[in-house]
């Protein structure tokens, strides 16, 4: 009998740390859809978005002791998620075309499988993945608060008053963010001609 | 009013908080001027598009791989092998046992197999097993000797955890470093209900050898079954 574990096997894998059940894992793993779920809308491409859940991971790892200590766990998430998104952008520092040509590369298909049962008509489909795209280049050139706001606000339905409370970020600040990044996107896809029938 | 006003103020516009009468001068401009509808209704596509634009799923075993890596990271630095040589070093040992918990009588196996590690070197222990029905509440439990140890278990020397067993094939990842020449059995019974298999494989620790290449050839062995 001959067994090759290293490509398609299809085995069920159990990692020694399952068994672990650590306070650590056992409090955030259910998280991690909503976690990887608001990074991607941060940045609109899956490896950074890892790439930000795992900073935030590693991070959270070294502060465990204080994980059962938090009252509300998603809330708290949010909150440092978002700082850490603020703060690895700042490290980075990647020009928004550095954003647009990543995204490209790693050629994650838009998943247009996912739309609801109403936009099924093929040409439909065609048109909603353009537009998506388009509108993904758009919010790759606004400035990651902007961006965040946007996320948030627009795409999750976090309210200000909400987004002023979990982000810890005056009202006025957010309006004025929000405000300049729905502008400059209109302007983007104007010129762009995204929506002209 | 001005359509550059209208630009201006569109977002308040759409949110409703603009004053009645404000309000209603827009409206009333926006049926007339054709810049500001179309502007209007991008606005309004807009906000759908965004509402609408799609998160894909979350890889399947990212999940797995970012909480282990959490840990690896955290570890305080005890290996002073450069990151590269660990890497190379992480070698998939493949034990092959058998179908577990067959009904049929089991037979009597040919005794401990025996594996060589180097020192200070991660090495993938990996026992797949095949189970010919989904088992849950299995009991699994791992012996160590002294000086080995599985990763992000310290010096834990014995490990006990429940979990299931799919039908088909499983596979158990054991990742484990020697910090001693010492060696010894590491002793791994999987238990249900009565009944209850174990595996035995001797670990055997050398130094250190850095270019070795038969070190790095993966090994398989087919092992029969020890009934406890
Ligand atoms: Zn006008």
């Amino acid at each position: 009998m001959d067994f090759s574990i290293d490509e398609g096997t299809q085995a069920k894998i159990y990692y020694l740390e399952d068994s672990r059940k650590s306070t650590y894992e056992t409090l955030l793993r259910p998280h991690l859809n909503f976690l990887f779920r608001i990074s991607y809308r941060f940045y609109g491409n899956r490896m950074d978005a890892e790439d930000l859940v795992q900073d935030l991971l590693v991070k959270l790892y070294s502060r465990k002791e204080d994980l059962s200590k938090v009252d509300k766990m998603r809330p708290w998430l949010l909150r440092i998620l978002y700082r850490q998104f603020v703060d690895n952008s700042r490290k980075k520092k990647r020009s928004p075309l550095g954003y647009i040509t990543r995204r490209l590369e790693a050629a994650e298909p838009t998943p247009v499988e996912m739309l609801p049962d109403h936009t099924s008509d093929l040409e439909e489909r065609v048109c909603n993945r353009m537009v998506f795209s388009q509108i993904r280049e758009a919010l790759g050139l606004l400035d990651k608060y902007q961006r965040a706001v946007i996320s948030l606000h627009d795409m999750e339905g976090y309210t200000l008053n909400e987004l002023e409370i979990l982000l810890e970020v005056p009202l006025g600040t957010l309006k004025s963010r929000l405000h300049r990044a729905r502008t400059k996107l209109r302007c983007i896809l104007e010129k762009k001609g995204t929506f002209s029938v | 009013m001005d359509c550059m006003i209208i630009k201006e103020k569109m977002d308040d516009f759409m949110d409703g908080q603009l004053e009645a009468a404000c309000a209603a001068a827009i409206c009333e401009h926006i049926q007339k001027c054709a810049t500001c509808r179309k502007r209007h209704a991008i606005a309004i596509r807009l906000r759908e598009t965004l509402k609408a634009l799609p998160v894909p799923p979350i890889d399947k075993v990212f999940g797995d791989r970012v909480f282990r890596y959490a840990v690896e990271r955290n570890k305080p630095y005890r290996q002073v092998l450069p990151y590269l040589m660990r890497i190379a070093a992480a070698v998939l040992f493949v034990f092959a046992f058998g179908y577990l918990f067959q009904k049929t009588p089991w037979g009597v196996g040919s005794g401990m197999e025996a594996i060589t590690v180097s020192m200070e070197l991660r090495r993938e222990i990996r026992l797949l097993f095949n189970s010919e029905e989904t088992l849950a509440n299995v009991t699994f439990s791992l012996e160590l000797p002294k000086g080995v140890e599985l990763e992000g278990f310290g010096e834990q020397r014995k490990i006990v955890w429940e979990g299931a067993i799919e039908k088909g094939s499983n596979l158990l990842v054991l990742p484990v470093t020697a910090h001693s020449l010492e060696g010894g059995p590491i002793i791994a019974v999987l238990r249900h209900g009565e009944r209850s298999k174990q595996f035995t494989v001797n670990v055997k620790v050398t130094n250190p050898v850095y270019n070795d290449k038969s070190a790095n050839r993966p090994h398989r062995y087919e092992m029969s079954i020890i009934p406890t």
